[in-house]
């Protein structure tokens, strides 16, 4: 991978974490279940929307490294009318206000129903901050880049980051609150990895395989989407384990999720490697 | 409203002596790995068989371009900053008191014109010579080429000459950002896109 794409590669892993932590993490929280097996459930949803806030402020932290002039930061947002780069930005921003106003909430204790609202807030600005990401991508001149399959993709990842991340906190953590959120998690990733299956750019079935006709392919492509792929499938595999064997499911969790995470770096090199130009 | 500027490139005459390169290098000083204006080396084909010979069926050709300031610069609309706009004259510049130096206008321009400068940590590209053009005089690149291979002039005026295009293998459809740059094409490129040929010095451009 180009040294350049690695401030990238951790704010997007960064920023789909936090918005598949929002909606992993905050539904559970928020559901009337929660409120009946929990005493602890405010320390626990405070604990929520500060993790959800590090995890964006922590990409917004990583994007800087991608600028050559960081003092200029805040000029990215100076072209909202025609710049998903702009818009990505004003995405991120009210989602960190968001989940800032969530953790105050928590904080002092203010009104459920308005705790609720913060919370729904918190969760579609996520879903807008990936959405931004996505289409910032999908660039005409990058015919590899520019279809449904990068928003499927972006999505995937902060599905899948985001069931196993909330699914591994709350078990860890929180061992007697017993939700179905590991199930779901695992059929989230049964789904995503069928989505890279069929839909990886220039690997998956039936993506588009149309390269720039400037390029010779790197070889080395194939067999990093095969690892990647193997990784996926091991992850699969020890968080089946994790579910079945409740006495190892602390270790077998974490080395889910340590699995799942080179995958997804795995993704992105090959993501970074499309050329973009002549 | 001012006639909006091009280049016309003759890929058929272009020996790919890389003289309007170092020109344009050497006038804007520019440091290691930039190069607002890139010959491309374009190679392709191999051997084929004729009865019981194997004859050569090689394409190959150069093809000089700088930033082609199109009539619609996703360059432009990509910036964050707003720090790309288009001039009446047609002219895309680059503010670099307003660059963030984010690279993603290096990303949405096909033809890699937007070129990151590592010591002002900035994006730069071709500013057309408008200091030379002030002056009376043509682009360094123009005056700098010994086949008289590269011209400019208002586009509209290049277009109207014959057997010129935009749409050259391996250049992108002409039809995504409308650049304002006319290619007498090389007559081997037909068979360079047939043959899917490459761009055989890219560790140079």
């Amino acid at each position: 991978m180009i040294s350049r794409e690695w401030p990238l590669v951790l704010f997007t892993l960064l920023g789909q974490s936090a918005a598949g932590l929002a909606f992993f993490y905050l539904l559970p929280l928020y559901s009337p279940a929660a409120r009946a097996a929990l005493p602890q459930l405010r320390a626990l949803r405070l604990g929520a929307a500060l993790g959800i806030l590090l995890l964006a402020a922590a990409a917004a932290v990583v994007s800087l490294g991608h600028l050559g002039r960081m003092p200029r930061a805040p000029r990215s947002l100076a072209n909202l009318g025609t710049s998903w780069l702009s818009r990505e930005i004003a995405a991120l921003v009210l989602f960190l206000i968001a989940a800032a106003a969530l953790a105050f909430g928590e904080l002092r204790d203010v009104e459920a129903s308005i705790r609720a609202a913060l919370a729904g807030l918190t969760t579609t600005a996520g879903g807008i901050f990936v959405y931004t990401m996505a289409r910032l991508y999908m660039l005409k001149t990058v015919p590899e880049w520019n279809t449904a399959a990068t928003p499927a993709a972006f999505f995937s990842s902060a599905a899948v980051l985001g069931a196993v991340l909330a699914s591994v906190v709350l078990r860890t953590g929180h061992p007697r609150f017993r939700t179905q959120l590991p199930v779901v998690a695992l059929t989230v990733m049964g789904l995503v990895y069928l989505e890279m299956f069929l839909f990886t750019p220039r690997f998956g079935l039936l993506a588009r395989k149309e390269a720039s006709p400037a390029f010779k392919p790197d070889p080395r492509l194939p067999s990093i989407f095969a690892v990647r792929m193997l990784l996926f499938a091991l992850a699969i595999l020890v968080w089946g384990i994790s579910i079945l064997k409740p006495e190892a499911a602390g270790p077998a969790a974490w080395a889910a999720l340590a699995l799942l995470l080179g995958s997804e770096i795995l993704g992105r090199r090959l993501f970074y490697s499309i050329p973009r130009n002549l | 409203m001012a006639e909006e500027l091009g280049f016309l490139v003759d890929s058929a005459s272009c020996s790919g002596c890389k003289a309007c390169q170092a020109a344009c290098k050497d006038k804007h000083d520019l440091g290691p790995g930039i190069l607002w204006r890139r010959v491309y080396e374009v190679c392709g084909g191999g051997w084929r068989r004729e009865g019981e010979a194997w004859v050569p069926d090689v394409a190959a050709y150069n093809l000089s371009l700088a930033c082609n300031h199109c009539e619609n610069p996703l360059c432009r609309d990509a910036c964050p900053s707003g720090a790309i706009r288009k001039l009446e004259d047609g002219l895309v510049l680059i503010d670099e008191d307003k660059c963030l130096g984010c690279r993603y206008c290096e990303w949405a321009c096909p033809y890699g014109a937007p070129q990151y400068d590592p010591v002002s940590r900035v994006m730069t590209k071709c500013r057309f010579c408008l200091d030379e053009l002030d002056q009376g005089l043509p682009p360094v690149c123009v005056r700098a080429c010994p086949m008289r291979a590269l011209d400019f002039g208002p586009v509209e005026e290049l277009r109207r000459r014959p057997g010129g295009t935009a749409d050259v293998h391996p250049l992108p459809p002409s039809s995504v950002t409308k650049p304002a740059v006319v290619i007498k094409p090389h007559g081997q490129a037909d068979r360079a896109k047939a043959a899917a040929a490459l761009v055989a010095n890219r560790e140079e451009v």
